[in-house]
């Protein structure tokens, strides 16, 4: 018996280094292939859904205009799962990929030395794009991705109840204004309170991430160590807290919910960044010319009122063999108004500031009855940058628990936050500030 | 005596009824969903008779994603797959039941051992030999690696047990091939049991959704799972209407298949459970 296991053994062993000697000898033979002079370099670039249909439009062209490189697009899921296992593996990575912004140093964290340093390129362009597109881009003081899009924060409002409510939406410029009002509108309007958000999920974080990056609130401070219990963090929650003590809120646990809160007219604002706009166009259609955009309310009057929530960033691979042409083929994507605009017209808000100006912006959104690209321009500013580090998730989960507990009203705002900074700690492996 | 059982009786069919009702439900929500449109289907109360918007949400869902290659792909990988398991594990079950060679138990034995593997585990090792031999984004790669499965194997092994062997015996004695007794005696009487595995091996090729998505890498070539689950995404409008009648389209083979074959889903399942 026992001579067999070991001949079946032997002969498995034998199988997977005949195996493998065959695919290395197939992946030398394409390398050679790549390098015969005149044919163009071909590089792939992975992205999800709306981005990838801009990717392929905006391909199309540059491989039309010029020879030297040749762009494919890859689909892929925006849960990583078919770009993961190629990181992992060392093999098969697309030249670029395409990062939610938010992941991406969770990325730098997992595939150290996947991805192509591009401070020389981006460094001496860093302030041509928006603060808020670079907080996970860098580290050690040098730059690894790109940023695409990000996503300015704004005030959605019902147009018409704010109009019978005696509310004048240029008048809400801090947070008491704004609740003050919202007393107002619910007394005079039946069934409507003044905003939604989720006061019984882990989605709350959503909501109060807008406001906190608003008041410049962070994770981590400037040593990298956890820091939860910053005045920011604790003022952002101090309003969630007030907004649902005073009755003001639609509870909205999923998307779905704020998607049926909207539609059945339940709620006289959101808070939301742009990419908003397409849900209430689609599932609120007959609610044309209803809505408007405010800027958020500020803390104190004049104080800070911008804000981001989403947006994405692309990284260069190491993997890549000619990531001179996947340079080439980000610069006109992103550095170019051609490139820009193609984006632009899936929806995508670009974080490169010089395309502000121009015309793509000006062209007035038929549902909304005005501009809403240049709106959000203007919003997007000051938009401080907030780093989400290489242990997000880590640090964002206990922030969750923090955030049930203090809706449950179980711990006070400090207390809960304590706990908290302990629990990423233990997670996360980083000291807690101070 | 009568009137208590006729009670309990009632009683048994309201809780049967109930669970009816509640395991319906989703799938005739599915089906109205498909046929309104965005603003009804976030109406509270919720409209449950449905509305002629079909056509429209199968056109915008046309215009998101190729779904009839979807369809295609699907059932192209699943079928093929399947046919392969079931006849692979069939004669590998024959052999390994009725043939007593030499280290039949070891070959068993790993096979079995691979069962205990967490697919997991297995992911980036099949990726990098897909990528070697240049199959990502073929059907190669989602039919090669699911040509015969271990469960296949052990299930149909288990089943050729209860083969009276002296059947075969008497068609060796008679001067059949060997090959010819498989499949005029052996096979023919292991139908039920086939197509118990078929059904199985269908449903989990049909809902596969990891593997093609590490593989395809362009539209044309998802599945369906793939294209369903790519109509939604962050930073993008998620439309139900044609998510909902990308669903019912997603299960409309399903439903076919079993109609078609409802007592050997329930047996199959039984005789899974009991024998394993």
């Amino acid at each position: 018996m026992k001579r067999y296991s070991i001949m079946i053994l032997v002969g498995l062993l034998a199988l997977s280094i005949i195996v493998s000697g065959c695919g290395n000898k197939g992946a030398s033979n394409t390398g050679a292939n790549d390098n015969e002079k005149g044919k163009p370099a071909e590089i792939s670039i992975a992205s999800w859904n709306l981005q990838a249909d801009a990717l392929e439009e905006a391909a199309e062209k540059f491989n039309k205009s010029q020879s030297e490189v040749k762009v494919n697009v890859r689909r892929v899921s925006n849960s990583y799962d078919s770009i993961v296992p190629a990181l992992t593996a060392g093999i098969g990575a697309p030249d670029i990929v395409a990062v939610q912004m938010r992941d991406f140093a969770n990325f730098m964290g997992k595939f150290p030395d996947q991805f192509v340093d591009l401070s020389d390129e981006l460094m001496p362009r860093k302030d041509e794009f928006s603060d808020a597109g670079w907080g996970a881009s860098t580290k050690d003081g040098k730059i690894y991705a790109i940023p695409v899009d990000i996503a300015p924060t704004a005030v959605y409002y019902r147009k018409d109840y704010f109009e019978e409510a005696g509310i004048n939406p240029d008048n809400l410029t801090t947070w008491d204004k704004f609740m003050k009002a919202g007393k107002k509108l619910q007394s005079k309007l039946d069934g409507v309170k003044m905003t939604t958000f989720s006061l019984t999920s882990n989605e709350t974080y959503d909501f109060w991430q807008m406001i906190a990056n608003q008041l410049g609130g962070r994770f981590y401070d400037e040593q990298g160590k956890i820091d939860f219990t910053n005045e920011a963090n604790i003022k952002a929650m101090k309003l969630v807290k007030e907004l649902k003590e005073k009755d003001l809120v639609v509870d909205s646990p999923s998307w779905n919910d704020r998607v049926r809160a909207v539609v059945n007219g339940e709620t006289a604002t959101i808070v939301y960044p742009i990419w908003w706009a397409g849900t209430v166009k689609t599932q609120a259609a007959d609610q044309a010319g209803k809505w408007g955009i405010m800027p958020l309310p500020a803390f104190t009057e004049g104080g800070p009122n911008q804000a981001n929530l989403g947006g994405s960033v692309f990284a260069v691979t190491t993997q890549s063999e000619h990531p001179e042409a996947a340079w080439k083929f980000l610069k006109y994507l992103l550095l170019t108004e051609e490139g820009q605009k193609i984006q632009m017209d899936y929806g995508l808000f670009p974080a490169w500031k010089p395309f502000y100006k121009s015309e793509s912006f000006a062209t007035v959104d038929k549902y909304f009855g005005f501009s809403l690209a240049k709106r959000f321009s203007e919003l997007a500013t000051d938009i401080p940058a907030m780093k989400f580090g290489e242990h997000f998730y880590d640090v964002s989960r206990p922030l969750e628990t923090a955030f049930g507990q203090i809706l449950n009203g179980k711990k006070d705002i400090k207390e809960a936050f304590k706990d908290a900074e302990k629990a990423a700690s233990k997670a996360s492996g980083l000291p807690v500030s101070k | 005596m009568n009137n208590k059982k006729e009670f309990t009786k009632i009683l048994v069919y309201i809780f049967l009824g109930l669970g009816l009702v509640i395991s319906i439900y989703p799938f005739y929500w599915m089906l109205t969903a498909s046929t309104l449109n965005e603003a009804q289907i976030f109406k509270t109360p919720p409209k449950m008779i449905p509305a002629g918007n079909f056509l429209d949400n199968l056109s915008m869902l046309l215009d998101q994603m190729p779904i009839w290659n979807g369809l295609f792909n699907s059932l192209f990988v699943s079928t093929v797959t399947t046919a392969s398991i079931v006849l692979l594990s069939a004669l590998a079950g024959y052999a390994f039941s009725k043939f007593h060679f030499k280290g039949s138990k070891i070959l068993f034995a790993i096979i079995l051992l691979t069962m205990m593997i967490p697919y997991q585990v297995t992911i980036v090792p099949l990726f990098i030999i897909m990528m070697k031999l240049g199959w990502i984004n073929s059907y190669k790669a989602l039919i090669i690696p699911y040509l015969v499965t271990p469960f296949g194997v052990f299930l149909m092994r288990q089943q050729m047990f209860a083969f009276p062997e002296e059947l075969i015996e008497s068609a060796r004695v008679d001067g059949c091939s060997e090959l010819g007794i498989f499949f005029k005696i052996v096979l023919p009487n292991m139908l039920p049991a086939c197509a118990a595995l078929a059904i199985i091996t269908f449903l989990q090729q049909w809902g596969n959704f990891m593997w093609p998505l590490i593989v395809m890498n362009t539209q044309e070539k998802f599945t369906m799972p793939l294209m369903l689950s790519m109509l939604v995404a962050p930073g993008q409008v998620t439309k139900y209407g044609p998510i909902m009648v990308g669903s019912v389209i997603g299960i409309i083979p399903i439903a076919i298949l079993f109609i078609f074959f409802q007592k050997q889903f329930v047996s199959g399942m039984f005789n899974g459970s009991v024998k394993g």
